[in-house]
């Protein structure tokens, strides 16, 4: 069980993220992209429960039939992606929390949907979307 | 002149690219990962500026000198620009489909990037200090 504190960029949304760390990853899918400044969404994959401490501006977009992402309405600070079907499996920013020493990423995942300007370090194993599909952390569908 | 069209994950709001691409670049400030999920935020300027379109597009001022535009539908990061001119202005290169075949041509505030990722070294970094006195530079113009 673990347990990390976090906060978008004016404060209007806080949060604890609680429960077990399923993988820390940074997801170069083309949603992750288009919505976090071309680059991918490094988060923390949790099975556990999203603990809002102030959720002003918390807004919730249903990005696919699977999935929402949660940001602020204030400032734009992308923090959350949960799935529809199950909101115990949910991924919160790395950018979001307060203390992130004690974490590195585990996976480099959908490599294979990355942007031609973007070179993925070496850093974790990369994964491709079959890969995941034939290893899926938690089926969403 | 040579267009570059974009868009947001839910399409209100739209940007376009006007002229060549002048440069672009990642920024790894934590203001940047931050609002970007962790990740640096993939700017790209063109030489004769950018339009943004869309009356959902967001601003919100993050530091004495730069605000942040963003679509408060569903949370994409658009646009960063400086406060005084907003002439100077990066797009996020994740809104163009085909990434406007830009390069990334450094990372900048690279001192400053998360302790969960490594930085490739195929292109220059540029620390805080450096970027500073860029700025201080082009004030002074």
């Amino acid at each position: 069980m673990s347990e990390f504190s976090g906060h978008c960029l004016c404060g209007g949304v806080s949060f604890i993220a609680t429960g077990d760390v399923l993988r820390v990853s940074a997801c170069y899918c083309g949603m992750c992209r288009v919505q976090n400044g071309g680059g991918a969404f490094h988060g923390v994959e949790f099975r556990g429960e999203l603990i809002p401490k102030n959720d002003t501006g918390l807004k919730w977009f249903a990005a696919s039939d699977k999935a929402e992402r949660g940001f602020c309405t204030s400032c734009g600070s992308s923090l959350f992606w949960r799935s529809k079907s199950d909101t115990t499996y949910y991924d919160v920013s790395l950018g979001a929390l307060i203390d992130t020493s004690a974490l590195k990423l585990d996976a480099h995942i959908f490599v294979d949907h990355k942007a031609d300007y973007q070179h993925i370090p070496e850093s974790a194993p990369h994964l491709t979307e079959a890969d995941i599909l034939a290893n899926p952390l938690q089926d969403i569908s | 002149m040579t267009f570059h069209s974009g868009t947001c994950i839910c399409g209100a709001v739209k940007v376009v690219g006007k002229g060549e691409i002048d440069h672009s670049h990642a920024c790894h400030c934590a203001t940047c990962r931050r609002q970007n999920a962790g990740g640096a935020f993939h700017g790209v300027a063109f030489k004769d500026g950018a339009e943004i379109k869309g009356d959902s597009v967001g601003w919100y001022g993050s530091s004495d000198y730069g605000e942040r535009g963003f679509c408060s539908t569903c949370g994409s990061t658009i646009a960063w620009r400086m406060k005084d001119k907003p002439a100077i202005i990066n797009l996020s290169l994740g809104l163009f489909e085909n990434g406007t075949g830009a390069k990334i041509g450094s990372h900048i505030f690279s001192d400053l990037a998360g302790d969960y990722y490594t930085l490739g070294t195929d292109i220059p970094h540029k620390t805080a200090e450096q970027m500073f006195a860029e700025f201080s530079a082009m004030s002074d113009t």
